[in-house]
């Protein structure tokens, strides 16, 4: 980022630098948890507890190879978007439990921009799954054998990654959480491991949406032509790794770039003009593909699947 | 034990640990003008701190909530629509029909902008 | 393993819901609120209906608790104001004593209970007795009949047969067959989303 704003960045830990983000997560850990006298103790601990365990959690559906991920579950996008969806609650009991009124107002904000662009977000993903036909994102990637869905689905990926931008309090969004505005947002009062935690939570779903967006629109893990990999080294899980490093240095960019937008502009901004772009994008798909009769749907119905 | 119940157990235990490692850590010198709310050096009042703050956070709330559900009576349509035909879909579309209808009058009525508290003044 | 779980979670949804009902801070309420929603979503997943629980997940941890929680924290409570004591306590007592009695009726006349054979016998013989002459019903001849009408196995394949995946059942039951509750939900959404616009506007 130092290098795209056209000045030094940290370059002095490790070669050019690249060693900072460990060394401030170590710093943090030595440092004192200091707990303000007026604070709900046990909200003020378990939020970013749930910040940190919900973002890792997300990880468990995604497949790094045909079949292989940690489970490789048959409602695999809905566990997605639940763990998501839950992710919020970090954020909001952090506010509130830290008593003092800059975190309060932070959280709220940085809460219904979630929430708000949470919908947008599940809408996207409906619009990709009415070319899947199928839940598990396995089947999902296998269906883009043909053509990637960034192709056909170029406006719901637009929509798509604004969505995660926002989802993950990323610049332009960044307002909640913003250094020169309101000190930290809602992250005021938490200091020492317990920052730690938030840091790392947002990391990891920044890492996490890259990857979910390199799944639904590129091939995820699949090689452009739609080779089957046949050998013992596993090509496949190298693949998504770059497609997901590609959407990461994407954010980064986007963040090196934009400035932020103000707070009521961007609720209007999802309101007004996203949701009614994506619920006629929703409206439009589904009579694309019935008039044209290509529906995904298999000649045979599958086998019963245990879900154990 | 199946790997997804062992990776259910294995990150709560993640954080407690790296938790743990905090508290072992770290100095705890607490007094009291640092464990007072940061509030750019002045003091704050122990009735201030959780203010009331507008509406336009609840109806922000109300229609993620509304939508939501929109959106979950979607999915079982999503995977089952070459079995329902033009009628599951004429069915689908009346269903954002009405709550479209709901949507253009929450837009007109504009509910969902949050009022600017400044004052204009005539010069 | 599998029964091990199911016990443990719906453990733990009953003290979730004790919790609920006996903490001070309102936001500790919703916050049990919230472990029993995710307790009774990761039943009904263990149940075999994976989408009916994550669906609890999606809307009632994602959108409702977030509803009550932002109403809760626009109230300001005041803590001290909130607690009652002494006869403001007592007299809620027989209301309490009323409604928990009606409740724990209709729980015994659903669960078996699992004390010892001859005991579930004679408490069988006395619900068997209430319901004939209540409701009609004589069928419960042993214990185990209870426990042989839910079987997560039979919900699994009791819509796979035609249709592939449960999912894929439901929408085509939803949309073909029940299509007019459907529409009615949408209906009551809609209705629901007025309301509050009607009833929080400014009138300038």
């Amino acid at each position: 980022m130092g290098s795209m704003q056209r000045r030094i960045g940290p370059n002095v830990v490790g070669y050019y630098g690249v060693l900072q983000p460990f060394a401030d997560a170590l710093k943090l850990v030595v440092k004192e948890q200091v707990i303000p006298t007026q604070a709900t103790k046990s909200l003020f601990f378990l939020a970013p507890m749930i910040s940190l365990i919900f973002s890792l959690l997300g990880w468990g559906v995604i497949p790094f190879g045909p079949g292989l991920a940690l489970s490789d579950f048959s409602l695999g996008i809905l566990y997605s978007l639940a763990v998501s969806s839950i992710g919020v609650y970090g954020i909001l009991f952090a506010g509130w439990s830290a008593n003092s009124k800059y975190a309060f107002l932070g959280s709220l904000r940085s809460t219904a921009q979630m929430i708000s662009y949470e919908l947008i977000y599940s809408a996207a993903v409906l619009s990709v799954l009415l070319l899947c036909g199928t839940f598990n994102i396995t089947e999902i990637i296998e269906m883009q054998q043909s053509v990637w869905y960034v192709l056909p689905l170029l406006p719901i990926f637009l929509l798509f990654f604004v969505s995660a931008l926002a989802e993950t309090n990323r610049t332009p969004f960044d307002l909640p959480e913003a250094e020169s505005e309101l000190v930290a947002g809602f992250m005021t009062e938490h200091s020492g491991m317990i920052f730690v935690f938030f840091f790392l939570a947002e990391y990891c779903s920044i890492v996490l949406m890259s990857t979910f967006t390199a799944i639904l629109f590129l091939g995820g893990y699949m090689l452009p032509g739609g080779h089957y990999n046949e050998y013992i080294v596993n090509i496949e899980s190298i693949v998504l790794g770059l497609k997901a490093v590609l959407f990461m240095f994407v954010f980064v960019w986007i963040r090196a770039t934009l400035p932020r937008m103000r707070y009521d502009s961007l609720m209007v901004f999802c309101w007004t003009h996203m949701l009614p772009m994506v619920i006629a994008l929703l409206i439009l798909i589904p009579s694309l593909l019935i008039a044209f009769d290509i529906y995904p749907h298999v000649l045979s119905p599958p086998k019963l699947r245990h879900y154990s | 034990m199946t790997t997804q119940t062992f990776f259910f157990i294995f990150i709560p235990i993640l954080a407690i640990v790296l938790l743990g490692l905090n508290l072992i850590f770290a100095p705890h010198n607490p007094y009291d003008e640092k464990d007072s709310a940061f509030e750019c050096g002045f003091h704050s009042f122990l009735g201030q701190n959780r203010s009331e703050f507008s509406i336009s956070f609840f109806i922000f709330a109300l229609l993620f909530l509304l939508f939501d559900l929109e959106i979950l009576l979607v999915y079982p349509y999503v995977v089952s629509a070459y079995v329902n035909g033009i009628f599951g879909l004429i069915i689908m579309l009346l269903f954002f029909l009405v709550l479209t209808l709901g949507f253009v009058f929450e837009l007109g009525k504009n509910a969902l902008s949050i009022d600017s508290r400044q004052v204009y003044y005539v010069k | 393993m599998n029964n091990f779980l199911l016990d443990f979670l719906a453990l733990g949804a009953i003290v979730s819901g004790i919790l609920v009902i006996t903490s001070k801070n309102p936001v500790i309420s919703v916050l049990f609120l919230i472990s029993v929603f995710v307790n009774v979503a990761g039943y009904l997943v263990l149940l075999g209906v994976g989408f009916i629980g994550i669906s609890y997940i999606v809307v009632y941890v994602g959108a409702v608790t977030v509803l009550f929680l932002f109403v809760i924290m626009m109230l300001n409570l005041q803590l001290a104001e909130l607690n009652a004591v002494g006869s403001e306590y007592t007299q809620n007592l027989p209301l309490g004593a009323i409604l928990g009695s009606v409740f724990l009726f209709e729980l015994t006349s659903v669960l078996p209970p699992v004390l010892g054979q001859s005991f579930s016998q004679v408490m069988l013989g006395v619900l068997t007795t209430i319901h004939s002459n209540l409701l009609g019903k004589t069928d419960y001849n042993n214990v185990n009949d209870v426990h042989l009408a839910f079987q997560s196995l039979n919900i699994d394949t009791a819509f796979t047969s035609t249709s592939g995946l449960q999912i894929q059942s439901i929408g085509a039951m939803l949309y073909t067959h029940a299509a007019i509750w459907l529409i009615l939900a949408g209906v009551i959404l809609l209705l629901a989303m007025i309301s509050p616009i009607v009833l929080s506007m400014n009138r300038k």
